[in-house]
């Protein structure tokens, strides 16, 4: 089917959200227990050559998926170890995360860098609704970790907003003290749910090279993890706001590429520039709202905190 | 005489024996081979001064922390309780001085939090509805909608016993449950806590520094001091002369203080301010108070009716919607809370822990919070520790509490010492004037009346100090002169022995009283 300029701006706001859309859910799975991680972009490239890796010497997307998956969380739960463990502060730790993640992804991606994925992530059409005129194009033919990402706030939101254990979850994340008084296992809960957000950030990272470049480059990422953490925020902590965050983001920078391609006449910057504008402006508005509670904020109150027992 | 209680064993099993526990931070010995039995059906208070190790036996109780030895039984089997979840399967549930409730959380999502019987899959109307029947069949009276930060304390502490009693708690621990009651609210508390223990297999724990209370609500009381036992006994074979005693090993000084020698010139003078309350809703209205140097006004009235945003609006803390404010012939009115410390203000904040101390801080970091932007803490543009240090050991020798090292955190202090602590950073801060917001709250019958000294004697070197507390003992006992505080506005005003509590009483539950 022929598509126009503006269906595939569209389209591309949706692929280029994706790997926002995993970040930016892991994000807030760790923040939502009170850790800030702002090492996320090391945790993806993590995520991108250990997803490369596992495909490429399995030949199997499946096994490559999963390696991204637990390398992402197994590299964030050094970093769990650090803040939750032993309770270092979270943006030091969180900044040697992202440096280590830099490093060691090229180092150990370096044999991979000029090869094709030979079995990537591929797309699926949905039956009956691809067919649907003008549409259908747009949402109903995408690699299936589209859809993946796509569910995962869903998901979030179920478990934390409709669940026993999602509540337990958010009140280590508001203040620990009192859900440690009731009984729930903090320390252990807090490193789980970082080492987890980890994993679908790896996610985010293999979606990269499995699924839209289908190689590993080093540093491949360029920035995505931090925009992932400005996701978080224009959210509002909230995990269904984070799919308008993340295609919102992505469609800006789809619309980037639409203006260059097609020539019109808006500075690239400008169009970077607008969803952190837009973050500012969710935040000043969030504020406003708090205004007559002083130090409290849409976050989690804990975030960022150390939790000592008898604290 | 003493007599030891000695109940027939052989007839009543104890829910809860504690048998030789002990208890070391470090070398010392916050809890120190303490035996403790709970009866079923009663009222248990624990009574002891501050830093006795009352709080720390507690927290024993309820796996917080882990005994160094001793033996825990309930129902006469040995138990080891090595963690909150522990605690309260084995029904030993505690409602801390700090509720520790979640407070963006509602009542009921902070009922359900960390509960076994919370439904697996929940939404927010099922933890309403469960809420609800709770709060029936416990009556007590909890709006399950409202989020624990809009509501007041008492309401607060419901939430937190109705959370402790829904998981069958058996025994349940109060630490000093009443300190941040209004009176009446305590009166209700007490009330229910009978209603709970009398005729039940429950036994309650009752933590406090008020004799009257002890006296009036519990069946046996135990005394502990510098963490040990000094003894348990029936309460009808108490009063409050011998508990005080064996508290402190003292007599305690109830008499009313000598009044104001030199009455000097307005320092602190407030006009017509008007201001709201963290909610935005107005909690001053058109107020006028002066204060003059050398005399104590005690501000009675019951919790919530703008205390709290008085001192706050005094100290420049709280923006005025209306009104001036004076130190002297110096307007502060919109001036930053340093200006207010400059023009030799103190304050003494309502909560020590949100307002007054940084508890993640080393204990001599927080004597110096006044005063660091001077010499000789300050040397040019840096800190002297050798400084700090001495300044904050005089400090602490003056409010005499022990530590040995100042580089400690607060949060390593009791509630009492914290106060202490407090107490005389912000006396030494006030040349002029000093804002005290239930300055002996938490602290036991000595401390208490060490820190009353104090203030007396901050007067008499000419200080203006404003006394804002809901002891009404306290006020009529230090204060030269009364005034009422009723929604926001000043509804009476009496001078030194000029007072009678019923006319106060009823100025303060807001009926207009004849005043002649
Ligand atoms: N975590 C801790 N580390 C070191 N010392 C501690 C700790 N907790 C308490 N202490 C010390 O143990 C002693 C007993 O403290 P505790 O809090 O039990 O006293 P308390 O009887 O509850 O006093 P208060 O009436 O002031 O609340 C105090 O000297 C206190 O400083
Ligand atoms: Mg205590």
């Amino acid at each position: 089917m022929e598509i126009n300029l503006w269906q595939e701006t569209l389209l591309q706001a949706i692929v280029l959200g994706t790997p926002l859309l995993f970040v930016a859910s892991g994000e807030l799975l760790g923040q939502k227990v009170g850790v800030f991680n702002i090492g996320i972009e090391g945790v993806m490239l993590i995520g991108a050559v250990a997803g490369f890796i596992g495909m490429h010497e399995s030949g199997n997307i499946a096994i490559g998926v999963i390696s991204a998956a637990l390398g992402g969380a197994l590299f964030s739960s050094l970093f769990a170890l650090a803040t939750v463990i032993f309770r270092a502060n979270q943006v030091v730790a969180g900044f040697a995360l992202w440096l280590l993640g830099l490093g060691l992804s090229s180092q150990i991606g370096r044999s991979y860098t000029a090869i094709r994925a030979s079995s990537p992530i591929e797309h699926w059409k949905i039956p009956l609704l691809h067919d649907i005129p003008i549409f259908g194009p747009i949402l109903f033919e995408h690699l299936w970790a589209v859809y993946l990402a796509f569910l995962s706030p869903f998901v979030i939101w179920f478990i934390l907003q409709r669940t026993r254990h999602g509540l337990n979850i958010r009140a280590i994340g508001e203040d620990p003290a009192a859900a440690d008084t009731t009984g729930v296992a903090v320390t252990t809960w807090k490193f789980l749910y970082v080492s987890l957000g980890g994993g679908l950030v790896g996610l985010g990272g293999a979606f990269l090279s499995l699924g839209t470049s289908r190689t590993f480059t080093p540093f491949m990422t360029s920035g995505l993890g931090w925009i992932g953490l400005a996701i978080v925020m224009f959210a509002g902590w909230q995990p269904l706001r984070l799919i308008l965050g993340a295609y919102l983001f992505g469609g800006l920078r789809a619309l980037d590429f639409a203006a260059q391609s097609a020539d019109w006449n808006i500075p690239s910057e400008f169009l970077t520039m607008l969803p952190f504008l837009g973050t500012l402006l969710v935040l000043l508005v969030s504020a406003w709202r708090f205004r007559n509670r002083p130090g409290a904020s849409a976050a989690p109150a804990a975030l960022g905190i150390a939790f000592f027992r008898g604290g | 005489m003493i007599v030891e209680d000695s109940a027939p064993r052989s007839a009543i099993v104890p829910l809860m024996e504690i048998r030789e526990v002990t208890k070391r931070f470090g070398s010392l010995i916050a809890v120190d081979r303490v035996d403790l039995d709970i009866h079923p059906g009663e009222v248990h208070a624990i009574l002891g001064e501050n830093g006795a190790g009352k709080t720390t036996l507690m927290n024993l109780l309820a796996g917080l922390l882990k005994p160094d030895s001793g033996q825990i039984s309930l129902d006469g089997s040995e138990v080891t309780i090595s963690s909150p979840r522990k605690a309260l399967e084995l029904g030993i549930g505690i409602v801390h001085q700090h509720f520790r409730l979640v407070e963006n959380f509602t009542a009921a999502e902070n009922l359900h939090l960390g509960w076994n019987e919370t439904p697996r899959l929940a939404g927010n109307k099922d933890l309403v509805d469960r809420t609800h029947s709770l709060a029936k069949q416990f009556d007590l009276d909890v709006e399950p909608n409202a989020r624990i930060w809009q509501m007041s304390v008492g309401e607060q502490q419901r939430v937190a016993i109705l959370r402790t009693l829904s998981r069958g708690a058996r025994i349940l621990i109060l630490d000093e449950p009443t300190a941040v009651l209004t009176p009446t609210e305590a009166d209700r508390l007490f009330e229910m806590l009978r209603g709970l223990a009398i005729g039940s297999n429950r036994g309650v724990i009752f933590i406090s520094h008020k004799l009257d209370e002890v006296i009036s609500v519990s069946d046996r009381v135990t005394v502990l001091r510098a963490g040990s036992r000094v003894s348990t006994l029936k309460t009808v074979d108490c009063n409050q002369e011998l508990l005080a005693k064996m508290m402190i090993g003292r007599h305690l000084n109830t008499q009313p203080a000598p009044p104001s020698a030199a009455l000097g010139p307005a320092v602190l003078v407030g006009k017509g301010i008007s201001a709201r309350n963290d909610r935005g809703v107005p909690a001053l209205e058109d107020l006028d108070i002066e204060l003059r140097s050398g005399e104590i006004v005690g501000v009675a009235g019951v919790a919530g009716n703008g205390q709290r945003e008085l001192s706050e609006v005094l100290t420049g803390l709280r923006p005025v919607d209306s009104g001036q404010i004076f130190m002297g012939d110096q307007e502060l009115t919109g001036a930053y809370p340093v200006e207010f410390l400059r023009a030799g203000i103190g304050h003494i904040p309502e909560d020590r822990y949100s307002s007054g101390l940084v508890t993640s801080e080393s204990i001599d970091h927080n004597a110096v919070l006044r005063a660091f932007r001077d010499p000789p803490i300050r040397r040019g543009l840096f800190l002297s520790p050798a400084a700090i240090k001495s300044y904050a050991r005089q400090l602490v020798d003056a409010v005499k509490i022990s530590i040995r090292d100042l580089g400690s955190s607060v949060r390593t202090l009791s509630g009492g010492n914290a106060q202490r602590l407090l107490t005389g950073r912000e006396i030494a801060a006030a040349s002029k004037a000093l804002v005290a917001v239930h300055p002996t709250r938490g602290l036991d019958v000595g401390a208490a009346e060490a820190v009353r000294q104090v203030l007396l004697k901050a007067r008499d070197s000419g200080v203006g100090i404003l006394l804002i507390s809901e002891d009404l003992a306290e006020l009529l006992s230090l204060s030269d002169r009364i005034v009422v505080i009723f929604q926001g506005r000043l509804t009476g005003e009496f001078n030194k022995y000029e007072y009678d509590v019923n006319t106060l009483g009823l100025l303060m539950g807001g009926h207009p009283a004849e005043i002649g």
